[in-house]
């Protein structure tokens, strides 16, 4: 965000919570400065909702409980599953989970429920949900020649994890900022019957059809190719992933909805100069992991 | 001191970007003589000039053009773009799909699987949750202490300032090795 907006919303933050803080004490200040709990409160004027509102508000994006962040993901996740089931091949969704997780454990995240998983659509795209579901399309996958190039996709669809880029993107669409996802994230029950809020849902599927924030996609790539390649893979895998699609033609079906959601390839590459800058003349010839990567992806029909 | 990058791992570069593929390059780009920034230029090249690719190295394709031959950084160069389709044209992502296909074992083109569910719009936008399928991915989970398998080595890279996702310095710097 902007500084400038970070600024105002700060301001108005403080003013709201000065504000709500004024009116609690006015109205209850008499008798509840003791023990005015949250039932009483909430019984007669429900201005303790509203304070925890303002709390909700207040409480940074980066600041979110990591049970929430958590919750909210597997909501999100439940809902791309719904539209494309994973690949039914046990060792090549194994194996991109050892690729993720190598990729995972050089962040300050390895902790995170991390679940990878290829899903059987042509359409050319990958996912992520906060609290580290990562979702990479059979199509995609496809058009990958060795490892490097998965895991700089991984590792892309990793950045948006570690900086909460979908939480921000939901905060946004919800009317009521990340109080209102952490609202509705809390309406999943627990057991069989798992029930994801309808508006959850359509929040969520709002979020992928629109996309994140256009520079939240570059610090991914830049960010991506910081984190493969401290995984040892070759931090020039995602230009070759982004000259790969580049060279397709971008109305092909299959593509719309990435390139509705991302920066044209084209823009990708020409602002990865910077973050390639600090491996110029170091990292000259890194593995690729060609052959692991043929034994599970190309030995399919 | 901050970055010494002295692994040689054994490698098996660099078929990451196929050779001899015909291509251009994006924007007015100088052609160096060596992969290096400092080296000599032999020219500029202008916007959408056609070269080849012969090889790459690190961040940079050794290229010729009709004329000339020597190095121009990687991302300033475009592949020739394939498939004319138009709208709802598979004809793009197909041929690519195919086209690399072939450099694999099995030559055969992309079938396209059973009961393949996409990830269009429309598909999306009618998603029902299925949280069956999220509890299944739990079966493939890698746990955090997983030995690595890959055979590779950890590198030390810093986050280009204002990336990092904690306002201090990354977890790994276990500052064994600082000196």
């Amino acid at each position: 965000m902007n500084p400038l907006l970070r600024l105002i919303r700060l301001f108005l933050i403080i003013s709201i919570s000065a504000i709500a803080i004024n009116a609690y004490a006015i109205g209850f200040g008499g008798f509840s400065l003791g023990g005015g709990s949250e039932e009483e409160d909430s019984n007669s004027f429900d201005i303790g909702e509203i304070i925890d509102g303002v709390k909700d508000i207040s409480r940074t994006i980066t600041g979110i409980d990591e049970e929430a962040e958590i919750e909210i993901g597997r909501d999100a996740a439940a809902v791309l599953l719904g539209a494309s089931k994973p690949v039914n091949d046990p060792e090549l969704q194994r194996y991109v989970n050892k690729v993720g997780r190598w990729v995972v454990n050089q962040t300050n995240r390895p902790q995170l429920p991390w679940r990878f998983a290829v899903l059987s659509s042509n359409h050319l795209n990958a996912f992520a949900t906060p609290g580290g579901n990562i979702f990479i399309t059979d199509g995609l996958l496809r058009t990958l020649n060795n490892e490097a190039e998965l895991a700089a996709v991984l590792a892309h669809e990793v950045a948006h994890v570690i900086k909460k880029h979908h939480i921000k993107a939901m905060s946004s669409i919800n009317t009521s900022g990340l109080s209102g996802v952490l609202k509705l994230a809390g309406q999943t029950s627990e057991g069989k019957n798992n029930f994801i809020a309808k508006e959850m849902v359509g929040q969520v599927k709002d979020m992928y059809l629109r996309g994140l924030d256009k520079d939240d996609e570059f610090e991914a790539d830049r960010m991506g190719i910081v984190i493969a390649s401290r995984a040892g893979y070759d931090p020039f895998a995602l230009v070759a992933v982004l000259q790969t699609l580049d060279s397709i033609n971008p109305e092909s079906s299959g593509l719309e909805l990435l390139y509705k959601t991302h920066p044209p390839a084209g823009d990708r590459l020409d602002r990865l100069d910077p973050a390639l800058e600090q491996f110029e003349g170091s990292v000259e010839e890194s593995p690729l992991l060609e052959q692991r990567f043929n034994k599970y992806v190309a030995r399919r029909p | 001191m901050k970055k010494i990058f002295s692994l040689f791992l054994l490698c098996t570069t660099s078929l990451l970007f196929a050779a001899d593929k015909a291509a251009t390059v994006s924007r007015d780009t100088d052609l160096f003589s060596k992969p290096f920034k400092d080296a000599e230029i032999i020219t500029e090249l202008s916007a959408k000039t056609t070269i080849t690719i012969l090889k790459r190295k690190g961040g940079w394709y050794e290229i010729k053009t009709s004329e000339k031959q020597g190095w121009v950084r990687l991302t300033h160069v475009r592949l020739v773009r394939k498939g004319k389709g138009k709208q709802n044209d598979n004809s793009g992502v197909g041929e690519i799909l195919s086209s690399l296909a072939t450099g694999r074992e099995k030559s055969d083109k992309v079938t396209t699987a059973t009961a393949v569910k996409g990830l269009s719009e429309e598909e999306l936008s009618n998603a029902e949750p299925d949280v069956d399928a999220l509890n299944a991915l739990d079966n493939f989970a890698v746990d955090e202490n997983a030995n690595n398998e890959s055979g590779l080595a950890t590198r030390k890279v810093d986050y280009l300032e204002g990336d990092s996702p904690t306002a201090k310095a990354e977890p790994e710097t276990n500052s064994e090795d600082d000196e």
